[in-house]
């Protein structure tokens, strides 16, 4: 009997040790996929405005149409602000849709910064400076993607592996 | 729009919503940035306090900020300023209502051709006031045997010939009763006749009236020809001489010319070679003046061999 209340105990020792593993590695994936459905939006916005001129609501629109996610929901939820609130900057619309988003669990502080101050970028009414600030943050992005890519390969599995090895050795003390 | 102020920065929107001005006699909002706002408001420009009162005194309007700028900026664009390139670079935008906001800052120019305005730092908030009616009693000069006349109209700056020549080209678009409606082709060069926003007529020109926004008379008038066949082909500020050709191909067609110039008399247009040829070739068979210090007031009407038609000694005003 004890010993299988023993086993029982070992086998949601192990479970919670794997999936916390999991929900680590996961986080991480998640923040770099976050990153990098970002950089694609911010190519494809950078290419609505620059030659098509689509007007700003609907560019939003359609990034979102071609992301996943946050990054969909983000956009989506920023396009869908833009006639509500006539009258406001767009500095405001765009802090309103990210407190929507609650990004502040997936990126670091940095990233969230960075994405904060796209608004700049995405409505200026200097257009030589909204490409210049448009391209500055692409490539910004696009290194904060690379970082949170490596960072994924290097701890992704580490944390997995480590977990696993703390149930394990838990299991084995318990025992 | 015009009276929700909604494409103004909220400390303006706030006084002048507070302000006991009447919309339809607001002409125009100058905004500069670090300088007094100035309201030109039934003819006279005021200044505009916090509080919402018309003050004459510079020193208590409110002061506009280079971030108010912007902000007005963001807001008639739609937050996309960079989807009107081509606008900027005739120096103005169009907006719902068709009002016109003049912009003015630092021009980058690429051998000689404007590319864009930078630092836009000041704002002329031109308001739009289409007066339908206004030509009833102008109307039957320009008509005979049913049949409208090639019609010059002339006026010295802000008499009103352009909301005149607006609301002549409604009315003989729309038709009447025992006139039909005829189709009517718009150049509108600057955006101030139709007041096209995203291709939309703000103004109402008529049911049967196509436009080409933003288009130079020249070509404007040739492209009409030969591809929407126009009854009538109306234009505003004719005097280049770039635009003869056009206008020739338009009476060898057999549309019918309306058009307004600068001018307070009919001999003020001699002095412009392309009209003083026009003139000479009797090729106008009206000419309306208007005149007499009062928008919309009817000056002279004389038809193409000087004969005059209508003259007024008293004030007759179009606009009331």
């Amino acid at each position: 009997m004890w010993l299988y209340v023993k086993l029982a105990g070992i086998l949601c020792i192990l479970a919670a040790s794997v999936l916390t593993g999991l929900e680590l590695e996961s986080r991480v994936k998640k923040r770099w996929l976050f990153l990098r459905g970002f950089t694609e939006a911010l190519r494809f916005l950078e290419k609505e405005t620059a030659y098509h001129r689509t007007p700003l609501g609907e560019a939003l629109r359609e990034a979102a149409a071609h992301s996943q996610d946050e990054v969909r929901k983000l956009l989506l939820c920023a396009a869908e602000l833009i006639p509500l609130r006539t009258g406001t900057t767009f500095g405001e619309i765009w802090e309103e849709a990210l407190a929507d988003a609650d990004l502040s669990s997936l990126l670091a502080k940095p990233e969230l910064l960075a994405v904060q101050e796209l608004s700049a970028a995405l409505c200026n009414p200097d257009t030589v400076m909204q490409k210049t600030l448009l391209d500055k943050y692409t490539d910004r992005l696009a290194a904060m993607t690379r970082e949170a890519e490596r960072q994924y390969k290097e701890k992704g599995s580490l944390y997995r592996k480590l977990s696993t090895a703390a149930g394990i050795f838990l299991s084995l003390i318990l025992i | 729009m015009l009276h929700s102020y909604a494409f103004l920065p909220a400390r303006l929107r706030q006084a002048l919503a507070a302000s006991p001005l009447r919309p339809e006699s607001l002409q125009e909002i100058r905004l500069r940035a670090e300088r007094p706002v100035f309201l030109l408001y039934d003819g006279h420009e005021h200044g505009i306090t916090e509080g919402g009162a018309l003050t004459a005194n510079p020193g208590e309007s409110l002061l506009c900020s280079r971030r108010e700028i912007e902000e007005t900026l963001e807001y008639v664009s739609g937050y996309s300023m960079y989807a009107f390139d081509e606008e900027m670079k005739q120096g103005f935008l169009t907006i719902p209502g068709g009002h016109r906001i003049g912009l003015a800052g630092k021009i980058v120019a690429d051998r000689g051709q404007i590319q864009c305005i930078r630092h836009i730092a000041f704002l002329n908030i031109r308001f739009s006031h289409e007066i339908c009616g206004c030509a009833d009693a102008l109307l039957p000069y320009l008509l005979e045997d049913n049949e409208v006349c090639h019609t010059l109209i002339l006026s010295a700056p802000r008499c009103g010939k352009t909301t005149l020549l607006r609301d002549v080209i409604r009315q003989l678009s729309d038709g009447a009763p025992g006139r039909p409606g005829v189709t009517v082709g718009v150049v509108d060069e600057r955006s101030e006749l139709a007041g096209c926003y995203l291709g939309i007529p703000q103004n109402d020109l008529g049911m049967r009236t196509d436009v080409l926004d933003c288009c130079s008379k020249s070509e404007g008038m040739l492209m009409l020809l030969r591809s929407m066949s126009p009854h009538v082909i109306a234009v505003d500020e004719l005097g280049s001489t770039q635009d003869g050709y056009a206008i020739e191909s338009v009476f060898h067609c057999g549309c019918r010319l309306l058009a307004t110039a600068h001018g307070s008399c009919v001999d003020d247009i001699r002095r412009r070679p392309l009209l003083r040829r026009m003139y000479e070739e009797q090729m106008f068979e009206r000419y309306v003046v208007l005149g007499g210090g009062r928008p919309g007031q009817l000056w002279q009407i004389q038809n193409g061999r000087g004969e005059i038609l209508f003259e007024s000694g008293t004030a007759e005003c179009f606009f009331e």
